[in-house]
C-alpha cells in the first residue's frame, strides 16, 4: 500500500529501535513533512510501535498480581455487544453469575453472604439500562452494592479474578469512598458484612456500613459509558458516526473480537489502577490547584528573599570577623547542582554547554531549569523515601510505592505540610496508596516508632527524650512521647490477600492501612513501675479521645496548620543541611532548648517566607541554591571525606562549602549518566531504580531495634573497592560501541580532547596540562614495543581505561564538593 | 607526589618494578610470597574481640541474677568455675567463666540506642561539634600502623558499623572495614587486571589526586590516598584468606553452634548460628594479626517476652559462642594476649513490664570482660537485691572497660589525641582500669 | 496554613472522598476520573508521535497527567475531554521538548506541530486499529510473535533482546522491522474488511 515510502520504512525503524542518525531524524523530518501520506504512515506506525509497548507493559503490571489468567478467553460468557465500564465492573461487583460461571461455583456458595442471594439471578448479560432492571431493584441493588460491593471483591479476588481487570474497575470506584471494606482478614476469610463480626474490629465496620447506607450515597460505581463506542460517539465527528459505530457493532458479534474488547478495556481498567496509585494526591481538591506552575508572586520575591540571606549572611560574617572563600568555580558549581537538584552528575555535554554560556545569571537560569526537571522530583522522593522508610524497608510497606507518591507529589509541587498530612493521615492499600507506606513501615512496637520518626523528620525533635537530659537513666520516655503516640493507636494493617488458582493458596499482595475506633487513653509505665494515662494531645491541642474521633486525621490537621510553625522550620533546617551539607542545628532532627540554632535569624527569615509561600519546596530550594553560600568553593581543612562528619558544626558560619561523599544513590545514577554518552541515547530511569536498588541493598544492614533503623556500610574501603572493581566500573569500562570509552576514542581522535572528553563526563571538568602531559607519557611508553595494530589498538584502549579508572576513583569523584 | 607512602620502599616503587618483571613472575603470587616472610612475627600481638549486643541486653537475666526480687524473672542462677554465678541458660560458659570477668556495676547515662551505641563504643557522650573515634578505631590507629606485616584492615567489624562506631578525627583510614558473617568480600579481586595496569592506574590516581588536593584542599585528600592503600593491600593480601571462615574443619565450627550436630550452614544476622561464626572469623583475625575485631549480635531490643526469647532464641547462640571461643583461644594459646569483651549499649530494666519484656535501662547493669592477661572468674562491684542501683561505692562507665583494655594491650593511658580543632582527647575518655581485673 | 484544615471537615486527604459527600459532586469527580483513566492510552499515544521514545513519552505522560488533574475543574463536562488533554499534553511535549534542547535527537517545531495535527485528525481510527492490532498480533506466526513479544517486554531493548537469543543485532532488527510491517499491513486489511461487511 505504501511502496511510495519505501525510504520511510527503514527511518521509522530504526527511530523505535533508538538507532536512528540525527542526518536520519532530518530525512524522516522532511520526508513526513512533505505528504500527508507520509504523515499518515509516520502516525500510524508510531502509534503501533506505542500500543505493543503499552499494551506489555500493562500485561506484566497485572501478571505481578495475579499468577492465573486465561480462563476468561476461553470460558467468560461473552456479553452481546458494546461493552460499557458500568457494565464491565457492575457484572463482576454485584452479579456474581457472572464470575459463577467462569469459577467453582460451590467456592462461591460458600463464601457469599446470604444477603447477596437476590442479586445473584441477575444476568452477566443485562445492561444497566435494561427495562429488565427496575428502579426498586436498583435502589436495592445499590444499597446491597454499598454494603458488598467490597466484599464481592474481595470474592472476586479470591476465585482468581477471573474479572480481574473489573476488579480494578471496582477499586477504582471506591477510589471516592473507604477501601477497607474489601479486605481479607489476615485469616484469610472475607470480612463479610454481618457474618464475620468479631471483637473490637467490629464496632467500626458497623458504623462505617452504616454511614454507606446512606441513600445517597454515591458508590454506586459507573455511570457513564466508558466503552470504546462510547468514547468514539463523544469524539468523532458526526459524519464519521456511522461508519464507526456500525464498524464496532460488527466487531461486538465475532467473538474473537470481542475478547480483543474486553481485554482492551482490561487493559484500560489496570491503567487506571497505576494512576490511581500516582495521582490519588491531585484528586482531592480541584478547585484550588496544589500545584504550582506559575510561581506566586507575594511576599518577598524569590530575589528579595535570596538578598536577604545573602545580607544577613554577610553581616555575621563581619560580626564575627569570617572571611568568606572565593567563589566555586563554574564547573564545580555546576557540578554540585545537578548533584543537590537531580541526584547526579551532569553529562559532558551539559557540562560544555554551561561552561560556554556567557549570557548573564546562568546559575540563576540552571537553578530554574533544574527545579522543573523530572528529576528533581526523583532526587527529592529518593531523600525522602529513604528518610521515612530506609532501604531496608519492613515487609508490611510498599516502598516503591511510596517513592512513586513522592516523586509525583514533589513534581506537582504540593505543599510539605500537606504532603506530611497525607503521610499521617492516609488510609488504603499499600500499593495504591503510596502515602499509606510511611506509617505502615513503622506501626510495629505500639507503633512506637511512628511517634518517634513522626516528630523527628517532620518536627526535628527527639520526642522519646525531650528531657532526655534529666530521664537520662532509665528509658522513662515523657509524657509527651505518649500523647503522640496515643494519636497512632486506632492505626492498623492488615494483608491483602487473593487466592491464587494454580497453587490454591491465597497470595498475600499488599497491606491495608485502617483505623479502629480505639478510645481512650494509652497507658505506659514510667521507672517505678507506675501505671500513667496519655490522651491524645499534641501541639497544645487535646483531642476527643472518643472512639469516634479519628486520630489520624486530627493530628494531621494539627500538623498542617502548623500553629508554631515548627513543621516549617524543621523543614528549613533539613533542606539547609542538604545543600549546605550543615544544618542550623545538628543534628539536624534534635532541635530544642538544648541545641539552639547557629543562626537563627536566618532560619526564622526563611521558615517564616516558607510558610508564606505556602509551603512551596521548590521556592525553598530556590533560595538556597540561589544564596551566596551555596556558590563558595569548598576550601576547608575540615575532612568531610568519611561517612560521618569528622568535625561538625561548631563556629561554622558556611563561609565556605563544606564537601560530602556522594550517597550511593548519587553514586549509581552518576555513573549511569556516563554509561550513556550517546547524544539521543536516554537514561531509562525506570528500569534504572530498581537496578540501583539492588546494587544498594548489598550495602545496607537493618538494626534491630524498636527504631527501625538501619546501618549503611558502603564507606571507605567497601567503597574504594566497589569503584576499583566493581561491576559498575566494570560495565563503564568496557569497550563496547556505545560506552562512554569507545565513544571518546571514536569521536575524538586527538590524545588532549580525549583527555577533556573523559574528565568532562567523570569529574565534570577539562582534564588539566598535568594529566594530559601524564597520559602522553604513559603513551609513549608502550605501543612502540607492540607490533600488530591489534596490539597496539589494545594498548591505546587500556591507556585510556586507565584513564579514566583513576578519574572515577579520584576523591574528586566521590566527594560532592 | 606518591600516592603510597608507607616507610622503606613504596608500594607504588614496588608494583612499578613488578610491572617491569611481570613477564617472568606471576605477579599476585609473587607479593604474596614476599609478605609471607613477615607471617610468625604476630604471635605474641595483643588484640580485642569486642562482642556488641546491639539492642541492649537484659544482663539481669544474664551475669547479675536477682533471685528472691520481684525483678528476678524465670531464669535461675548457676554456679560456675569462676567465683560468681550467673544464668542458669548460660551452662556452657559456665565452664570457662574462671577466665571470664563480670563487672557489675556499670552505670552509664545513656538509654537511647543511637546515644548509647556511641558513648559505650567511644566513651564520650554525644556531641554535636567532634566525632569521637570508636575504641576500635583507636586501636587501628595505635596498633595497626605498627604492625607492617598487617595487610589487612586493622578494625574488622563483623555485621556492624552503625553510627558511633567509626573513626571520628582519626581519620577514614581507621574506620571499621564491615563485613558480613560469612566473610564474603566484595569486589576485592582485580578481576583480570595485571599488576602492571593496576599500577599504571595508580600513578595516574596519583596525579588527579594530587591537581585535586592542591587546587581544593588538603586532608580528604589524604583520608582517600590511605584508604586506597590499605584497598590495595587487602586485594593482594594471603591474609584475606583469614576472612574465609568456611575453612574451618566441621568439628570447629561445630563447636561455635548451640545445636549438637553443628549445622553452622544457615549463616545471617541475629538468628542461626551466625553469631558463632562470626567469632570463629574473629579469631581467625585476631590469628592473622587484626588488633580489634568488633562482632555484632543483634535482637536484644526485648520489651515484648523477653524470657522466652532469651531461653530459646538469643542464650543458646551466645553461650555455645562465648564457651567456644574462649576455649579455643585457650587452647591455641592465644587467649592471654586477646582481650574478649562483651556489652550492648545499656542493660534493661529490672521491672518486667505489662508486656513480659525489659525496657532501656542504663543506670545498673553488667558487661562482661577477660583474656589479655587480665584476671578471670571475678565479679566486679554489685548492685543491691532488686538489680536497680549500684551498691558498691564504685560504679563504672565506658572509658574505664577501655582503659582496662588499653592497659592489657599495652596502649599507655596517657596516650592523647588531638581533634582536628585542636582538642586533646584522652584515650578512653580519661578511665581509668579496674583494679580488680589488672593482676 | 489552613487550606488542609479547612477546607473539608474530614482531612482526608489520601482517601479523595468521604462517603456522605453529595451526590452530584461525585458524580462529576467519577465522571472526570473515567475520562481521564479512558483517555490514558490515547494520550500517551498521542504524546509519543512527538516524542518518539517510549520511556520519555511515559515521563511527559505523568507530567500532562498533573496538570490535568490540577485543571479538573476547569473541565466543562460535556465538552470533548480527549481534546482538551490533548491540548495539555501539547504544551507538556513542548516544556519537556524544551528541556532536551541538547539532544541530537530532536524534530522541528513545525514537525512536531504537523504531527500532533495528523495524530487529532486519525485519533478515531488510530483506536479501531488498536482493536485490529490484537487480532493480527493473534494471525502471527509463533515465532514472530515470540520475537516482538520478548521485544516490547518491559524494560527490553532490541540491543538487549539480540544479545539474548544470541542472534547478530541487525538481523534482530530486520526481523521485527518486518514483523511490524506485517503487524501494519494486517491491520490495514482487517480494517477494510470490517468496514465493507
Amino acid at each position: 500500500m505504501m511502496n511510495a515510502h519505501d525510504e520511510l520504512w527503514p527511518l521509522l525503524e530504526a527511530l523505535c529501535e533508538d538507532r536512528i542518525s540525527a542526518e536520519e531524524v532530518a530525512r524522516l523530518e522532511s520526508l513526513v513533512l512533505s505528504s500527508k501520506e507520509a504523515r499518515q504512515l509516520y502516525v500510524r506506525y508510531i502509534d503501533l510501535h506505542g500500543a505493543l509497548y503499552w499494551n506489555a507493559a500493562f500485561a506484566a503490571r497485572t501478571e505481578d498480581v495475579l499468577p492465573t489468567s486465561g480462563e476468561f478467553e476461553t470460558s467468560a460468557p461473552a456479553p452481546e455487544h458494546g461493552l460499557t465500564w458500568e457494565r464491565f465492573a457492575d457484572s463482576a461487583l454485584s452479579d456474581p453469575s457472572a464470575s459463577d460461571e467462569a469459577a467453582n461455583v460451590s467456592f462461591l456458595r460458600q463464601e457469599l453472604p446470604s444477603t447477596l442471594t437476590p442479586v445473584r439471578s441477575a444476568s452477566a448479560k443485562s445492561e444497566i439500562l435494561s427495562p429488565r432492571r427496575t428502579n426498586a431493584r436498583r435502589q436495592r441493588r445499590s444499597r446491597i452494592l454499598n454494603r458488598s460491593l467490597a466484599a464481592v471483591a474481595s470474592i472476586v479476588a479470591l476465585l482468581g479474578l477471573v474479572y480481574w481487570n473489573a476488579g480494578d474497575g471496582l477499586r477504582l470506584a471506591s477510589f471516592w469512598g473507604p477501601a477497607h471494606e474489601s479486605m481479607a482478614t489476615p485469616d484469610g476469610k472475607p470480612l463479610l458484612a454481618e457474618h464475620t463480626h468479631s471483637g473490637s474490629n467490629s464496632d467500626l465496620r458497623n458504623t462505617n456500613l452504616a454511614a454507606h447506607d446512606h441513600p445517597r450515597s454515591p458508590r454506586q460505581p459507573v455511570t457513564l459509558p466508558l466503552s470504546t463506542q462510547g468514547e468514539a460517539v463523544q469524539n468523532v465527528p458526526p459524519g464519521n458516526l456511522a461508519s464507526l459505530g456500525s464498524n464496532l457493532e460488527k466487531t461486538g458479534t465475532a467473538p474473537q473480537t470481542l475478547v480483543a474488547e474486553q481485554q482492551a478495556l482490561a487493559d484500560e481498567a489496570a491503567r487506571v489502577r497505576a494512576l490511581a496509585e500516582s495521582v490519588s494526591a491531585f484528586v482531592k481538591a480541584p478547585s484550588k490547584p496544589s500545584i504550582t506552575l506559575v510561581y506566586p508572586a507575594g511576599g518577598l520575591s524569590s530575589w528579595q528573599v535570596i538578598q536577604k540571606i545573602d545580607s544577613q549572611l554577610a553581616s555575621t560574617w563581619k560580626e564575627r570577623e569570617v572571611t568568606p572563600a572565593r567563589m566555586a568555580t563554574d564547573a564545580t558549581w555546576h557540578r554540585r547542582v545537578y548533584l543537590d537538584l537531580v541526584g547526579h552528575i551532569p553529562t559532558a555535554a551539559e557540562s560544555e554547554a554551561f561552561l560556554s554560556d556567557n549570557a548573564p545569571r546562568k546559575r540563576e537560569r540552571l537553578i530554574d531549569r533544574l527545579l522543573d526537571d523530572p528529576g528533581f522530583a526523583r532526587n527529592q522522593a529518593t531523600i525522602w523515601t529513604n528518610l521515612l522508610v530506609g532501604h531496608a524497608t519492613r515487609e508490611e510497606a510498599d516502598r516503591d510505592s511510596l517513592y512513586d507518591y513522592l516523586r509525583v507529589s514533589f513534581a506537582g509541587g504540593r505543599p510539605w505540610n500537606r504532603i506530611v498530612a497525607e503521610l499521617i493521615s492516609a488510609k488504603g492499600r499499600s500499593h495504591e496508596n503510596g502515602a499509606t507506606n510511611f506509617l505502615l513501615a513503622h506501626l510495629n512496637e505500639n507503633a512506637i516508632p511512628a511517634a518517634t520518626m513522626t516528630s523527628r523528620l517532620f518536627l526535628g525533635r527527639r520526642a522519646e527524650h525531650a528531657e532526655h537530659l534529666q530521664e537520662a537513666f532509665g528509658e522513662s520516655r515523657p509524657a509527651s512521647f505518649w500523647e503522640l503516640n496515643s494519636f497512632f493507636r486506632q492505626a492498623s494493617s492488615r494483608p491483602v490477600l487473593v487466592l491464587d488458582r494454580s497453587s490454591g493458596k491465597q497470595v498475600q499482595v499488599a497491606h491495608e492501612l485502617f483505623d479502629l475506633p480505639v478510645s481512650g487513653p494509652v497507658y505506659y509505665e514510667v521507672a517505678n513501675g507506675t501505671s500513667l494515662a496519655a490522651f491524645p494531645r499534641f501541639g497544645g491541642q487535646e483531642v476527643d479521645d472518643a472512639g469516634t474521633t479519628n486520630r489520624r486525621q486530627e493530628l494531621a490537621r494539627i500538623l498542617a496548620e502548623d500553629a508554631d510553625r515548627q513543621l516549617a522550620r524543621a523543614f528549613v533546617n533539613r533542606v539547609w543541611s542538604q545543600f549546605l551539607t550543615l544544618g542550623f542545628t545538628s543534628p539536624v532532627d534534635d532541635m530544642g532548648p538544648h541545641n539552639l540554632p547557629s543562626h537563627p535569624e536566618l532560619l526564622e527569615l526563611l521558615t517564616t517566607n516558607f510558610v508564606r509561600e505556602d509551603y512551596d519546596v521548590r521556592e525553598l530550594i530556590r533560595w538556597i541554591t540561589n544564596s551566596k553560600p551555596y556558590q563558595l568553593a569548598a576550601v576547608s581543612n575540615s575532612d568531610f571525606a568519611g561517612s560521618s562528619l569528622i568535625e561538625r558544626g561548631e563556629g561554622h558560619d558556611f563561609q565556605h562549602h563544606l564537601s560530602r561523599p556522594l550517597t550511593l544513590e548519587q553514586t549509581f545514577d552518576s555513573i549511569l549518566v556516563m554509561e550513556s554518552p550517546v547524544p539521543g541515547q536516554q537514561q531509562f530511569w525506570a528500569e534504572a531504580y530498581q537496578r540501583r536498588q539492588s546494587w544498594l541493598s548489598q550495602y545496607i544492614l537493618p538494626v534491630e531495634t524498636e527504631e527501625n533503623t538501619e546501618v549503611e556500610i558502603y564507606s571507605s574501603l567497601n567503597e574504594s573497592l566497589s569503584l576499583m572493581n566493581g561491576e559498575l566500573t566494570r560495565g563503564l569500562l568496557a569497550a563496547e560501541p556505545g560506552t562512554l570509552l569507545s565513544e571518546v576514542l571514536r569521536n575524538h581522535p586527538k590524545d588532549s580532547d580525549r583527555a577533556h572528553a573523559l574528565a568532562m563526563s567523570i569529574v565534570s571538568r577539562p582534564a588539566t596540562d598535568e594529566e594530559i602531559s601524564m597520559i602522553r607519557r604513559a603513551a609513549v611508553k608502550k605501543p612502540n614495543q607492540l607490533r600488530s595494530r591489534e596490539e597496539q589498538e589494545g594498548a591505546t584502549l587500556d591507556l585510556w581505561r586507565d584513564f579514566a579508572w583513576a578519574l572515577l576513583n579520584s576523591s574528586e569523584f566521590s566527594l560532592n564538593h | 607526589m606518591s600516592l603510597f607512602n608507607p616507610e622503606g620502599m613504596s608500594r607504588r616503587h614496588f608494583v612499578r618494578h613488578l610491572a617491569a618483571t611481570a613477564a617472568t613472575i606471576p605477579a599476585l603470587e609473587f607479593i604474596s610470597h614476599v609478605r609471607a616472610n613477615a607471617a610468625e612475627l604476630k604471635k605474641n600481638q595483643k588484640s580485642v574481640i569486642l562482642m556488641w549486643m546491639s539492642g541492649g541486653p537484659p544482663t539481669i537475666d544474664i551475669w547479675d541474677l536477682k533471685p528472691g526480687s520481684k525483678n528476678g524473672g524465670e531464669f535461675k542462677p548457676i554456679s560456675t568455675k569462676g567465683d560468681l554465678q550467673i544464668s542458669e541458660h548460660m551452662p556452657k560458659t559456665a565452664q570457662v567463666m574462671n577466665h571470664l570477668s563480670v563487672v557489675r556495676a556499670m552505670s552509664t547515662r545513656e538509654a537511647d540506642h543511637g546515644r548509647g551505641t556511641y558513648f559505650m563504643h567511644t566513651g564520650y557522650v554525644p556531641n554535636p561539634t567532634v566525632v569521637h573515634p570508636s575504641f576500635g578505631s583507636v586501636v587501628s590507629y595505635e596498633l595497626g600502623t605498627k604492625r607492617k606485616e598487617l595487610e589487612i584492615p586493622a578494625f574488622v567489624s563483623i555485621g556492624g558499623g552503625r553510627e558511633g562506631t567509626g573513626p571520628g578525627f582519626l581519620g577514614m583510614s581507621n574506620a571499621p572495614f564491615v563485613v558480613d558473617s560469612n566473610g564474603g568480600i566484595r569486589n576485592a579481586d582485580l578481576g583480570g587486571v595485571s599488576a602492571g595496569q593496576l599500577s599504571r592506574r595508580l600513578d595516574m590516581l596519583g596525579s588527579v589526586e594530587e591537581g585535586f588536593i592542591n587546587s581544593q584542599r588538603g586532608e580528604s585528600g589524604q583520608s582517600h590516598k590511605e584508604v586506597y592503600q590499605k584497598a590495595v593491600n587487602l586485594m593482594t593480601s594471603k591474609q584475606m584468606e583469614a576472612f574465609k571462615v568456611a575453612q574451618e574443619s566441621p568439628e570447629t565450627l561445630a563447636r561455635y553452634s548451640p545445636t549438637p550436630n553443628g549445622g553452622m550452614g544457615m549463616g545471617g544476622m541475629g538468628g542461626g548460628n551466625g553469631f558463632g561464626r562470626s567469632l570463629l572469623m574473629a579469631r581467625r583475625l585476631v590469628e592473622a594479626g587484626v588488633p580489634f575485631v568488633e562482632v555484632d549480635f543483634g535482637g536484644w531490643d526485648l520489651h515484648n517476652d523477653v524470657f522466652n526469647t532469651l531461653k530459646n532464641r538469643m542464650l543458646p547462640q551466645l553461650d555455645a559462642g562465648i564457651a567456644a571461643l574462649t576455649t579455643d583461644l585457650k587452647e591455641r594459646g592465644m587467649l592471654d594476649n586477646t582481650v574478649v569483651i562483651w556489652m550492648g549499649e545499656f542493660g534493661r530494666t529490672p521491672r518486667i513490664n505489662q508486656n513480659t519484656g525489659r525496657d532501656h535501662w542504663a543506670a545498673s547493669w553488667s558487661t562482661m570482660i577477660g583474656g589479655g592477661g587480665l584476671k578471670g572468674g571475678l565479679a566486679v562491684g554489685e548492685t543491691d537485691s532488686d538489680g536497680i542501683a549500684v551498691t558498691s561505692g564504685k560504679s563504672y562507665l565506658p572509658g574505664d572497660i577501655w582503659a582496662t583494655a588499653a592497659h592489657a594491650l599495652g596502649i599507655p593511658l596517657d596516650t592523647v589525641h588531638t581533634s582536628k580543632r585542636g582538642r586533646p582527647m584522652k584515650i578512653a575518655n580519661g578511665g581509668t582500669p579496674i583494679k580488680e581485673l589488672i593482676s | 496554613m489552613s487550606e488542609a484544615a479547612s477546607e473539608e471537615p474530614p482531612l482526608d486527604l489520601a482517601t479523595p472522598s468521604s462517603p456522605d459527600d453529595g451526590t452530584t459532586a461525585a458524580a462529576s469527580q467519577a465522571e472526570f476520573i473515567q475520562l481521564f483513566t479512558k483517555s490514558q492510552r490515547r494520550l500517551y499515544l498521542y504524546i509519543l508521535t512527538q516524542v518518539p521514545h517510549p520511556v520519555e513519552a511515559e515521563e511527559v505522560l505523568q507530567e500532562a497527567n498533573v496538570i490535568v488533574w490540577s485543571k479538573a475543574a476547569q473541565f466543562q463536562a460535556g465538552t470533548n475531554f480527549f481534546a482538551w488533554a490533548c491540548q495539555i499534553a501539547h504544551y507538556e511535549i513542548l516544556k519537556y521538548r524544551s528541556r532536551q534542547k541538547r539532544t541530537k535527537l530532536r524534530f522541528s517545531d513545525e514537525f512536531i506541530e504537523q504531527v500532533a495535527v495528523e495524530a487529532v485528525e486519525q485519533a478515531d481510527e488510530l483506536e479501531s486499529r488498536r482493536m485490529a492490532l490484537k487480532q493480527c498480533l493473534g494471525k502471527l506466526r509463533d515465532k514472530d510473535r515470540e520475537l516482538i513479544e520478548s521485544r516490547y517486554a518491559p524494560g527490553e531493548r532490541g540491543k538487549d533482546l539480540a544479545d539474548q537469543i544470541g542472534r547478530p543485532a541487525n538481523s534482530v532488527y530486520q526481523s521485527l522491522g518486518r514483523i511490524r510491517r506485517t503487524l501494519l499491513e494486517c491491520i490495514q486489511r482487517q480494517l477494510a474488511v470490517e468496514l465493507r461487511s
